[in-house]
């Protein structure tokens, strides 16, 4: 076991808080300005469109495609000493946004352009992270 | 094509390697010094001084440097990110800008005395990225090579030929880091870091110094060495961070293509010499078809036609680059094309080299490149 704990994310932050609300329930949002309606991620204090603060959360289909990854051999940050090898995709939303997160898949079998789906990971009452799996369907 | 305005009148290094006990404000002087001499100036000429942090450090402001070098330039100030192209543009508007006549460019590392800690978020998103584990520079690096070897049938071989010719090119510069041999069937019998990327597509972690004394083009003609004359020079930045491609396959490395090649008045056929910041193979391979030395897509069957070794068609990172030479983000590649330019890089010397390309990223955020010749234009 690695003594060293992984980042957390602070899911009071308010730039983020809906965001872990949502996946508390197992559901993906984006933030989306109330303003000028732009999606935009990952989220910020301002619309980077219109330069104004104010967003709703936007529930997204857990679904995208893997646009690219990356297989850690190494565990250059040793908090993920136990987890090599393990892959980062990034996936890409039907919407367009695209998004980093851990694959939960047989290495060999990750493909760039396969369908994958959000797998929502349950850590503790406060933390559900969303990683990836190939969407077999 | 206007007379150059600018140029690098002298160069000066320390040794590159681990050099434990000396700061980096003691490198960058004793750089500084050589640099100084290699011109032919006199201290009290300096009027210019633009310093860089090595990056993630707080070493080597100008406020640190002025107490070594001894010296109160009329301008100084300091670069957040420690970097050769963005200071060496930086001096040309100090000095068109008649804020000063004679720049003093230093850099001092001790990346690796301190062992700087590199596995840390990279790029765009850090806060997202960190809990995914997307750490050091490696995993957009390869993230990116993946995309590219899905596009375009790039193989780990082509990207191999990155790091082997640079190696090849190391080996005749006593002052690389890593000089011993390393085939094709080396690298690729060496265990991924983060895959595709194996540890000769990452930079090499030094400590060193190096120095530059930029002034006009006019005044170096009456200063001791050959003048390299800036050409042209151009930047682009991708600050903003959204659900595109900038922070990966970086296509605005193109825009700082068309303008530097504008801006000089050449074309890539014209580069005989082309430095490009390695700091992972991978840029190296991106750089290739941003700056139009081959097609997008091509740029691996053009490694394994041997271009960039020596010998080959466009000799690139003649000094061995960050992945064999040493760490100083792009520095002792401007170094090198200064040394080359003027015919006196020893058994490396490319013959005839008269245009020189310095291309330089800062990752994901900015880049910079620069047309560099001993000719007055193109």
């Amino acid at each position: 076991m690695s003594t060293i704990e992984k980042p957390r994310p602070d899911v009071d932050d308010p730039i983020v808080a809906g965001y872990w609300a949502a996946t508390r329930e197992g559901r993906l949002v984006v933030p989306r300005s109330t303003v000028c309606g732009y999606q935009l991620w990952p989220p910020e204090e301002v619309c980077p469109n219109c330069l104004q603060p104010g967003f709703e959360w936007q529930e997204v289909e857990p679904r995208g495609t893997l646009w690219s990854y990356a297989v850690y051999h190494r565990a250059l940050d040793p908090a993920f000493a136990d987890d090599v090898p393990y892959a980062v995709g990034l996936v890409e939303l039907e919407s367009g946004v695209k998004m980093y997160g851990i694959m939960r898949a047989d290495l060999d079998a990750l493909r760039v352009g396969a369908p994958v789906e959000a797998v929502f990971e349950r850590l503790d009452d406060e933390v559900t992270f969303v990683r990836w799996r190939l969407d077999e369907d | 094509m206007s007379s150059p305005r600018i140029a690098i009148a002298g160069i000066g290094a320390t040794e590159q390697g681990e050099l434990p006990g000396q700061s980096a404000e003691l490198l960058a002087t004793r750089a500084a010094r050589i640099a100084i001499e290699d011109a032919g100036i006199d201290r009290g000429e300096i009027d210019g001084l633009i310093t860089c942090k090595a990056p993630l450090t707080s070493h080597g402001t100008d406020e640190a440097m002025g107490p070594l070098l001894g010296i109160n330039p009329r301008y100084s100030t300091t670069l957040d990110y420690g970097m050769a192209a963005f200071s060496l543009h930086l001096a040309a508007m100090a000095i068109n800008s008649g804020f000063a006549r004679t720049v003093l460019l230093t850099y001092g590392t001790t990346a690796r005395s301190e062992r700087i800690g590199f596995s840390r978020p990279i790029g765009g998103s850090s806060y997202w990225a960190a809990l995914s584990g997307f750490l050091h520079v490696a995993g957009p690096a390869a993230m990116a090579m993946r995309r590219h070897m899905h596009l375009y049938g790039t193989t780990e071989e082509q990207l191999g030929w990155v790091s082997v010719a640079q190696r090849e090119w190391a080996q005749r510069n006593p002052r690389a880091v890593f000089r011993h041999d390393m085939s094709i069937e080396d690298y690729l019998a060496m265990p991924y870091i983060v895959e595709p990327l194996r540890r000769p597509d990452l930079t090499v972690i030094s400590d060193g110094g190096v120095a530059m004394v930029v002034t006009s083009s006019e005044r170096a003609r009456d200063l001791a060495q050959k003048p390299v004359n800036v050409l042209g020079m151009a930047q682009q930045s991708a600050i903003r961070n959204e659900q595109n491609e900038d922070k990966l396959m970086r296509p605005w490395l193109g825009d700082i293509a068309r303008d530097v090649y504008q801006t000089s008045g050449t074309a890539p056929g014209d580069v005989d010499i082309a430095y490009l910041q390695d700091g992972t193979s991978v840029w190296v391979l991106q750089m290739l078809e941003a700056y139009g030395f081959c097609a997008p897509g091509e740029a691996g069957p053009f490694l394994t036609e041997g271009n960039t070794r020596p010998g080959g068609s466009l000799p690139v990172n003649t000094n061995g680059g960050q992945l064999s030479e040493s760490y100083t983000h792009n520095w002792m590649h401007l170094y090198e094309a200064v040394t080359q330019l003027r015919g006196q890089a020893g058994d490396r010397q490319v013959a005839g080299a008269e245009v020189a390309l310095h291309a330089q990223t800062h990752d994901f955020w900015k880049g910079a490149a620069t047309i560099l010749s001993t000719r007055d234009e193109a």
